[in-house]
């Protein structure tokens, strides 16, 4: 019994995203419509049929030369660049940041440079 | 109401009711849809293929039925490798809902195995269930600093469920270090892979099979090679069977079809890796991708619907 009502509050959740997806993800700056273009791709070549569709399109246009230039902008390729190069980097960066917070508030506390909030 | 706003306000219920419609119906059409398995998938689905079959696999099982959508298929796609090549494993979970599950479906795939004309896997013989591990940190360090004495303490069950310890099993029996299981494979809804990944990097490969959601965050880690591969959400299943029916090989290698998946990463050249045709390859993720895809598809058209509501409303004078 728990199990089944565990995955039905985890189901749950596609509701709200896209409801909140229908409400929020509007193009009101230039960095909402970046992030918009952003996700809009991603969310696509998570689409198998669009991607495919996308290659075809390419090699039409290459004639099946891998080495031509056009290449890179199979929809598989600029998502892969997103995910490996801005996304990548972005969460190490997160990462690092952390790290070098957790550090920075262990060594306050160890040397009792942290003091208790209600002080 | 005008048009412009019509567009943006569309009711919750209304919402709710199209994506019951969108997600629910592909989900009784098993269709083949066109596919393009991502890079770090197929490096998940070529180390697996390519286990030793002399040394057994460490299996980390944490998911429930809340992501068996993602998890579940994972699953069961590697339960079929390690199953059809005679691969032993143990495994652990570190919840006790979770390891209910996974006992349950390697029950179910060890049938559909000998259905399918190969061995039955028995527990004790062939794999070895390690029970349930709620300090993960511990017995991670366990397991790194003296996986025999962690073996010899653990405390399982034979194939007539009499009690017994899993270093007298002989899946175990030539395992005294972490390095003498062939791969450590998380299959997990939880972050419990980045506990795991931190701590035992370098010591073992490692392989992790994670949800959608999870997956971006641990793409750094399979970039660095921390994660030998990585499969991710219903697209990393479908990518994983896509494999499984069709195949893998490098561009410039001989054998399979015009079906076989190819890639170009150099680190493949020259290599073909057979999928297993013929057999249930093909089953979770695909009733379940059409259904991404129509979801998809609708969260698409609902945030374009509402951003010309958005416009019109805009060249109206509006906010």
């Amino acid at each position: 019994m728990f199990q089944q009502m565990d995955a039905t509050m985890f189901s749950i959740i596609a509701f709200f995203i896209l409801s909140a997806a229908y409400r929020a993800f509007r193009i009101r700056s230039v960095e909402s419509t970046i992030l918009l273009a952003t996700a809009l791709i991603l969310i696509l070549s998570n689409m198998g049929l669009v991607a495919q569709m996308s290659t075809s399109v390419v090699e039409m246009v290459t004639k099946g030369d891998t080495n031509h230039w056009f290449n890179n902008f199979k929809l598989s390729e600029v998502a892969g660049w997103i995910k490996g190069t801005i996304q990548s980097g972005s969460l190490r960066a997160i990462n690092f940041g952390i790290a070098v917070g957790a550090l920075a508030m262990g060594l306050r506390l160890w040397l009792g440079l942290e003091k208790g909030s209600g002080n | 109401m005008s048009l412009a706003k019509k567009l943006q306000g569309f009711s919750s219920h209304a919402l709710y009711v199209a994506l019951i419609l969108f997600a629910g119906l592909p989900l009784f059409l098993k269709v083949q849809v066109p596919n393009e398995p991502e890079a770090s998938t197929i490096d998940a689905f070529a180390f697996i293929r390519q286990l030793p079959k002399d040394k057994p696999v460490l299996i980390e099982s944490d998911w429930s039925l809340s992501t068996r959508g993602e998890s579940g298929g994972q699953f069961e796609a590697l339960m079929r490798m390690l199953m059809r090549e005679e691969i032993k494993f143990a495994f652990y979970s570190v919840d006790p809902i979770n390891i209910a599950v996974a006992r349950t479906t390697i029950g179910r795939l060890s049938a559909e195995n000998v259905k399918a004309g190969g061995k039955e896997y028995k527990r004790w013989d062939d794999y070895v269930d390690l029970g349930v591990k709620p300090g993960l940190e511990a017995t991670i360090k366990a397991f790194d600093q003296n996986m025999g004495q962690a073996l010899a303490t653990n405390r399982t069950f034979k194939t007539d469920g009499s009690p017994g310890f899993a270093k007298d099993s002989p899946v175990l029996q030539n395992v005294k270090q972490l390095k003498d299981f062939s791969a450590l494979v998380i299959v997990t809804g939880t972050g419990s892979w980045q506990i795991v990944t931190d701590r035992l990097n370098g010591k073992i490969p490692i392989v992790a099979m994670l949800t959608g959601v999870m997956s971006p965050e641990a793409l750094p880690y399979h970039k660095s090679g921390q994660l030998a591969g990585l499969s991710g959400g219903i697209k990393g299943v479908y990518d994983l069977e896509s494999m499984m029916e069709r195949g893998l090989k490098h561009e410039s290698a001989s054998g399979g079809d015009k079906n076989t998946v190819t890639t170009n990463n150099p680190k493949y050249a020259g290599q073909y890796i057979p999928g297993f045709p013929g057999k249930i390859n093909i089953d979770r993720a695909s009733a379940y991708y059409p259904a991404l895809h129509f979801a998809l598809f609708l969260l698409i058209a609902l945030v374009v619907i509402g951003n010309v509501g958005l416009l019109l409303s805009k060249r109206a004078g509006g906010n």
